[in-house]
């Protein structure tokens, strides 16, 4: 081959390896940046209609204290539904090994908390009591998942 | 990703081995031959299978696993093919097959996963140590060992009139992780207990020393009877590193590299052949009509790449000893020059990456640490190989995963990324 | 455990960035020090293609054909080209081997040809040289041991440069002969740069000036003296055949310089005294170092406080006798600094370098060098210079269409007297500045002038046709 073709080869292999791992390093960002931890709030969202209608006054939104073994416990507002669990999927995540993936999952109904566990390895208790189905949880009690403990505020 | 993208990634991995393999041909003079598109098709069919099984039995796998994987072994099958035509196509072959022990592996699995792996650790333990065993059988039989380049390391069957040979210590890596991994998820907390004290040092009960020991113990044989640096030095290093990540205790990190020092020290004592590795590493032009040869090629291509390379097919790589195997790497970069090589560390970067991910997401400590140490054995053979044919340690025997010919190495790797699919596949069931 | 797990990762992502960094580390260091090893089975032999070397007037000197140098002009430039061998280089061929090689190692150029392919033309030489001037230059020395420097005053510019005898490099390429053997032909010296003679009368323009400088004029008129003795000498000097140099009393500065008085040079020497000689010639570059890119000896005069000890020493220097030894180079410079007003410029043999496809890479711009006399002594000095070539001692080399100015030497040798000339044209603004000498030739006047004519006839048939 003369010498300029296989510069010219040389130059487009280089470019396609590259080529494939730029591409391969998108999409692993994308997916990384994929599902946002929380769902977001579209209560909160300004009304589009027409005519200036006020939306509803929000109540007082409840929130989840969640409490791991290390570090001060982190406030989450409440207002949708948000698996709880050590995987990259949900929405609340806790870094919990004695928690699964996909663990329970909370949401707002009627003005307070329920939860219902998803299936996981070492079930979900609500004030010790461990839950079979979806259990309403008042201001104050405590929901443990895995070793993590979240209480409804 | 998609599933229509993670098949974009591979048919690009097989039009990379197929257009490498294209101007290998063209370089050579011989214009492009039938072995391109065959190798297309090899890639295809391998990867597709592979695919095809992630997405039946384990369809909530990572897709991030094949891509890097496929562009490894394309890079790889190309530079073989072009050290050595018959090794080139025998590679597709050991591909071909590799993905059915791929496929298999995906298939046994699929109904009750992993975890069942732990119930059958002592039964892979065994599996191992016979593994580890069988070149140590007298040459001449059926089933018999055989030294090559001075390592006791390869088996031979006889199949009628043709002779099969493989490392089984390939397939003893694999299970041997596996084993690692399911031993430690039980005894990481007492393992992690260091209740005694030496000053400001905390200590494990001594009796909690007896695994590293047996672990020391195992990779030493490995080295004092088969000869194998390599193997037995990543034996070692993946025990102590998952038993680290399984404790969180330093303590075994340190414990490890003493035992290793001390090892290395008495090795290059007891040992000619490890002194003469040490030698030929430090100083391969004193020695360059002995040991120090195949370094010193090495050294010699290394200096002829440039930024691009001599371009594929217009270098020299048949020039050092072992090209396609133990020099894979120094054959890739002298063709495609520093930008091939930082290709394929990127891709090992990105390989290790996904493979840590999955382990930090998996559900249980068995997952977790199996995708540790699956991932791990791949990175630290990488980091031994290239590190020793760049001279930053000395050479030690070990291939480059998804890279080096070898269809033993291809099988046992194929089988990590099975498991590590299957383990990603768990953690979000 | 999963701490722990991320520290790992980290830190086995970290060695991986290493290696890359390593590769890079190591692929630099073996390829530059072991590509030239000579166990590397890949180190390709260098690209040693030369490029062609051309005189100003468009002569090829120094080309490759077929893969080997060859001289077309044989001996001809050997002194200035050189050879480029094997076992040894010299001349341009060994001074600017890299600029005539195709390109730099190393170079953003060489890097963009080793990516884009190709290989560079190696770069061309053009030399200051004239091949016309070069040729009648040797034509005049016609193989008689001696040698010829012209130089273009106002630049600097080498415009012949010969020596003779000579020899044929292409026989050192060829291998008909070799380096080895050459240590004791004569053609292996270079006369030009390298031969170190008495300048005889010659230096009498520096003893000239000398006197201008001490106040006297063209017009000062001295003793005709058949014979001076200096103070505490043995032997009396006399004048070239004997008697006084000219008819009547007295003889002036001109007269003298024109018929080359020997008793008026050696007692104004003496007159003048060591420091006075002494100062003036070193100003003319004795004693120092010039700076020419092919090497030259140093041509030398004694100091002025041993002359000044020994007065019969210093009238035999002030007629460029006893100790005294310069370089035809050197008196070239120096006439060169006269007729260019007094300022002497630094000699030069390469006018450009330049790329296959003509853009220059390195030209080589006029450069003074030193004053040897103010413009004033400069010009009174080519007056009466003009004045030997018109009626006097140097009418050998007197044209029609151009006014001459030089002086005669003929200096004492073991194998007869060696014939000098030097000297410029035109005198009031010269183009052109001439040294000639021919080893036992004889007399200057009827030996070395006629060569400079030949020369000047060169010159100015290209510039005047």
């Amino acid at each position: 081959m003369p010498m300029i073709a296989v510069n010219i080869v040389k130059i487009l292999f280089a470019a396609s390896l590259y080529g494939f791992l730029f591409f391969l390093a998108r999409a692993m960002r994308a997916h990384l940046a994929g599902p946002a931890p929380l769902a977001k709030p579209f209560r909160d969202e300004p009304s589009r209609h027409a005519g200036g209608a006020v939306p509803p006054p929000s109540p007082e939104p409840l929130r989840l204290e969640v409490t791991t073994g290390e570090g001060a416990p982190s406030l989450v507002p409440i207002t949708d539904r948000h698996v709880i669990g050590r995987g990259a999927t949900a929405d609340i995540f806790i870094d919990d090994e004695y928690s699964s993936a996909r663990h329970a999952v909370f949401d707002v109904a009627e003005g307070a908390v329920w939860v219902e566990d998803l299936g996981s390895t070492n079930g979900t208790t609500v004030d010790g009591t461990r839950i079979i189905g979806r259990t309403r949880v008042g201001v104050g009690m405590t929901v443990e998942v895995g070793s993590t403990r979240v209480t409804v505020r | 990703m998609t599933a229509r993208t993670e098949s974009a990634f591979l048919a690009a991995a097989a039009l990379v081995a197929g257009g490498g393999t294209a101007v290998v041909t063209v370089a050579a003079g011989e214009g492009v031959t039938i072995d391109a598109p065959i190798a297309v098709l090899a890639f295809l069919m391998a990867f597709g299978g592979v695919l095809a099984a992630v997405r039946v039995w384990a369809p909530r796998g990572t897709r991030f696993l094949l891509p890097p994987v496929a562009l490894l072994a394309a890079l790889g099958s190309v530079e073989i093919f072009r050290i050595d035509r018959d090794l080139g196509r025998l590679q597709r072959l050991w591909l071909l097959v590799a993905a059915g022990v791929a496929v298999i592996t995906l298939g046994l699995l699929r109904t009750r996963g992993t975890v069942v792996l732990r119930r059958f650790r002592y039964l892979f333990l065994a599996g191992a140590l016979i593994l580890l065993l069988l070149p140590l059988l007298p040459s001449g039989l059926p089933l018999g060992g055989a030294t090559v380049n001075g390592s006791r390391l390869w088996v031979q069957l006889e199949v009628g009139r043709r002779t099969l040979s493989f490392q089984p210590g390939e397939g003893a890596k694999v299970l041997l992780v596996v084993f690692f991994a399911s031993y430690l998820a039980e005894r990481r907390h007492a393992l992690a207990a260091l209740p005694r004290r030496l000053g400001p040092v905390a200590l494990p009960e001594p009796r909690q020393l007896l695994p590293i020991l047996l672990a020391f113990g195992l990779s030493s044989g490995v080295l004092v009877y088969e000869g194998d640096l390599g193997a037995s030095i990543l034996l070692f290093g993946v025990f102590v590193v998952m038993l680290y990540a399984a404790t969180e205790r330093p303590f075994y990190l340190a414990a490890g590299g003493a035992l290793v020092a001390g090892g290395a020290w008495a090795a290059s004592r007891a040992f000619g052949r490890v002194a003469v590795r040490v030698e030929a590493w430090l100083h391969p032009f004193e020695h360059y009509t002995g040991s120090g040869y195949q370094v010193a090629q090495g050294v010699f291509a290394l200096g002829d790449a440039g930024l691009l390379g001599t371009g594929l097919g217009s270098g020299s790589p048949y020039l050092i000893p072992a090209a396609a195997t133990d020099f894979v790497f120094v054959a890739i970069v002298e063709e495609t020059g520093l930008a091939g090589g930082f290709a394929v560390l990127a891709a090992f970067g990105f390989l290790l990456t996904v493979g840590v991910g999955i382990a930090l997401r998996a559900g249980g400590a068995f997952r977790s640490l199996l995708a540790m140490g699956l991932s791990i054995t791949l990175a630290l053979q990488t980091v031994l190989i290239v590190g020793g044919v760049l001279r930053l340690l000395p050479l030690t025997g070990v291939t480059l995963p998804f890279v080096s010919y070898g269809g033993s190495s291809l099988l046992a790797n194929f089988a990590i990324v099975a498991l590590l699919e299957q383990i990603s596949h768990e953690e979000r069931a | 455990m999963r701490g722990a797990m991320r520290r790992v990762a980290y830190v086995l992502v970290a060695v991986i960035g290493v290696l890359a960094v390593w590769l890079t580390v190591q692929q630099v260091v073996a390829g530059s020090r072991y590509a030239d090893d000579p166990r590397n089975p890949r180190a390709r032999p260098a690209d040693d293609r030369r490029g062609t070397i051309t005189t100003a007037d468009g002569v090829v000197v120094a080309e490759d054909i077929d893969g080997v140098r060859r001289y077309p002009l044989g001996g001809d430039y050997l002194q200035v080209v050189g050879y480029d061998l094997q076992d040894g280089a010299a001349g341009l061929e060994s001074s600017r081997a890299v600029d005539l090689s195709p390109l730099e190692e190393g170079s953003i150029t060489s890097w963009l040809f080793g990516v884009f392919g190709g290989s560079p033309e190696p770069p061309q030489m053009g030399l200051t040289v004239v091949d016309a001037l070069q040729q009648s230059a040797l034509d005049g020395l016609a193989g008689r041991p001696g040698a010829v420097v012209a130089i273009d005053p106002r630049t600097g510019a080498v415009l012949a440069y010969a020596s003779s005898p000579s020899l044929d490099p292409n026989d050192l390429v060829d291998g008909t002969r070799s380096l080895a053997d050459l240590g004791d032909d004569p053609g292996s010296l270079d006369r030009a740069a390298f031969l170190l003679l008495p300048a005889g009368s010659t230096f009498k323009i520096l003893v000239a000036a000398a006197a201008l400088e001490a106040g006297m004029t063209p017009d000062t008129e001295f003793e005709d003296l058949p014979e001076y003795l200096a103070p505490g000498a043995g032997l009396p000097i006399g004048n070239a055949g004997g008697g006084s140099c000219v008819a009547g009393a007295g003889i002036t500065l001109r007269e003298a310089l024109v018929v080359s008085c020997n008793t008026v040079f050696a007692s104004l020497a003496v007159d003048l005294g060591g420091e006075a000689v002494v100062g003036v010639t070193e100003r003319a570059g004795f004693n120092t170092t010039l700076p020419f890119e092919l090497g030259a000896a140093i041509s030398s005069i004694p100091t002025a406080a041993a002359l000044d000890a020994d007065p019969g020493a210093l009238a035999q220097t002030g007629i460029g006798e006893r100790d005294l030894r310069v370089t035809p180079l050197q008196m070239a410079v120096i006439v060169a600094g006269i007729g260019n007003g007094g300022v002497m410029m630094k000699p030069y043999v390469v006018e450009v370098v330049s790329t296959g496809d003509g853009s220059t890479i390195d030209a080589t711009g006029a450069a003074r060098w030193g004053r040897v006399v103010s413009p004033e002594i400069a010009s009174e000095l080519a007056s009466m210079m003009a004045d030997v070539v018109a009626d006097g001692t140097g009418r050998a080399a007197r044209r029609d269409d151009v006014i001459v100015a030089g002086k005669t030497g003929t200096a004492e040798g073991g194998g007869g007297p060696h014939a000098w000339f030097i000297g410029f044209a035109p005198a009031d603004d010269p183009t052109i500045a001439i040294a000639v000498v021919v080893q036992g030739g004889g007399s200057g006047g009827a030996v070395a002038a006629p060569i400079a004519a030949g020369v000047f006839e060169a010159w100015f048939g290209i510039r005047n046709p």
